[in-house]
């Protein structure tokens, strides 16, 4: 059983093909950051624009690598949202075309979910686990007690923690994406340097916020007019991961989980990743992190939610569309 | 009609947005401008939060563009042009939906990018910062 996967949530077009075993055929991913570099940011209206432009070569390319015909897939899968409406409208619409002319079994995926899943494809981790997902959209906390059982137990009151990454590079006009160029200048600052809040430590709250430190770079930056921009960088850093390693003590033993997993595009910064590894090595707790390419938004992903939705009901779903606020239920 | 006002905590920009709150009708319009951090998400939470106390999940618009939320009056529409650089990439949105929307109150932020975008009549909030005092916002309220 051959499963397709498709991505085109925000700036990455993406394309994955998986079996049942999740042996992977083809993981190929388009991202848009060259285009988006000059404005700072994801532009929609480029975005749903370049997805057009680069699905169906995609997927040529994915069916090439997979050696497979499209007609040999069984199951499809396509991120319904959250997303950009128009990115999403492009991925859902493609893969509905495809399953409708080939009559195929459609499942729609939301795009968290993906992520929460995406540590499966490197490692088998026992439930229940804690699943933090940290990206530029989004940042979440939930309590997986099984595929399909996904219990949200925080989420960010305000920016998420890769738009945090985003904005600090803005204000110091790092460019963009941030959060490579704020973690490489970042390793030569002194992330004791400077004290930035540690925003929402409170017990018994999984929810992040990120604006009060974000802004607290900002005064930091119009107060002082000597600073290495490294030590802004690596002092940011550090209360990023601090937040994230006390709510996931805070949870790891409200909930009495052993296994914790690290995912979303934020789990490509190796300090992070490493930190939060160092706390569960300390703690005896598990911790298990996709690598870069699953930890950014891809196809493989995907198509691993899409197999566990065909298991739970193995049928056709055909009247839904994109949904750019879609949350994250139960199956 | 302009006021300006300095506030000096959150709790200052709570009561400011509850007094707006309190004068809200269908088919408001406010823009809002102000550099990061300034505070335009924060106002926004606690319009939102005084209009309907149910409602905590404000969160900022920056990656979806548009948030929607249903208070117990009023629909709210909370845009962020953050990422957009001209009217045609509004228009992609199709953002007359929401603008001119009666029943709505239209929140957006980072209105300056886009300023051609406004409706007849609009209020704006300009959110400084004050040198030396980093809890400090000088507001500028303006009826257009």
């Amino acid at each position: 059983m051959y499963i397709l996967g498709i991505e085109t949530s925000c700036d990455e077009t993406a394309i994955g093909i998986i079996d049942e075993n999740l042996k992977i055929y083809a993981n190929v991913i388009y991202s848009q950051i060259k285009e988006h570099k000059i404005f700072g940011g994801v532009v929609p209206e480029i975005a749903s624009r370049k997805h057009i432009e680069k699905i169906k070569i995609l997927s040529e390319e994915a069916f090439k690598l997979a050696n497979l015909n499209v007609d040999e897939i069984d199951i499809i899968s396509v991120t319904q949202g959250p997303g950009l409406i128009g990115s999403l409208l492009v991925g859902v619409n493609f893969a509905k075309a495809i399953a409708y002319a080939l009559e195929k079994k459609l499942y729609f995926i939301n795009h968290i979910e993906g992520h929460i899943l995406s540590v499966f494809i490197e490692n088998s981790v026992d439930f229940p686990f804690l699943s933090l997902v940290a990206s530029g959209g989004h940042t979440n906390l939930f309590l997986v007690k099984n595929f399909g059982k996904y219990n949200l137990l925080g989420k960010t009151l305000d920016d998420a923690a890769g738009e945090a990454f985003d904005k600090v590079a803005k204000m110091l006009n790092l460019g963009y994406p941030g959060g490579p160029i704020v973690e490489k200048l970042a390793q030569n600052g002194d992330e004791n340097s400077i004290a930035f809040p540690k925003s929402f430590i409170e017990k018994d709250n999984f929810n992040f916020s990120f604006s009060g430190l974000k802004t607290a770079v900002r005064n930091f930056i119009a107060k002082n007019k000597e600073f290495k921009i490294e030590d802004v960088c690596a002092s940011f850093q550090k209360s990023v991961a601090d937040v994230f390693i006390f709510k996931i003590s805070e949870a790891a033993k409200k909930y009495n989980v052993k296994n914790i997993c690290f995912s979303g595009g934020v789990a490509c910064n190796t300090y992070i990743k490493s930190r939060i590894n160092e706390f569960c090595i300390n703690n005896k707790l598990n911790f298990y992190s996709p690598s870069p390419i699953y930890c950014t938004d891809n196809g493989v992903m995907i198509a691993l939610a899409g197999l566990q939705h065909y298991k739970k009901s193995p049928d056709f779903k055909f009247k839904l569309s994109a949904n750019a606020h879609s949350r994250l239920s139960n199956l | 009609m302009i006021h300006k006002i300095i506030i000096k905590n959150l709790k200052e920009l709570e009561n400011l947005s509850k007094n707006i709150a309190q004068r809200c009708y269908g088919g408001m319009f406010i823009g809002l401008i102000g550099d990061l951090g300034a505070g335009k998400t924060q106002f926004t939470k606690f319009l939102v939060k005084n209009l309907d106390g149910n409602i905590n999940d404000v969160v900022s618009p920056t990656f979806t563009i548009l948030n929607e939320y249903d208070t117990k009056t009023f629909k709210v529409y909370h845009f962020d042009l953050y990422r957009l650089n001209s009217i045609d990439e509004l228009e992609e949105i199709g953002y007359k939906d929401f603008f001119f929307d009666k029943d709505a109150i239209i929140v957006v932020e980072w209105i300056d990018r886009i300023p051609e975008c406004v409706p007849d009549k609009y209020y704006l909030i300009k959110f400084k910062f004050v040198d030396n005092n980093p809890e400090w916002r000088e507001i500028e309220l303006r009826e257009v």
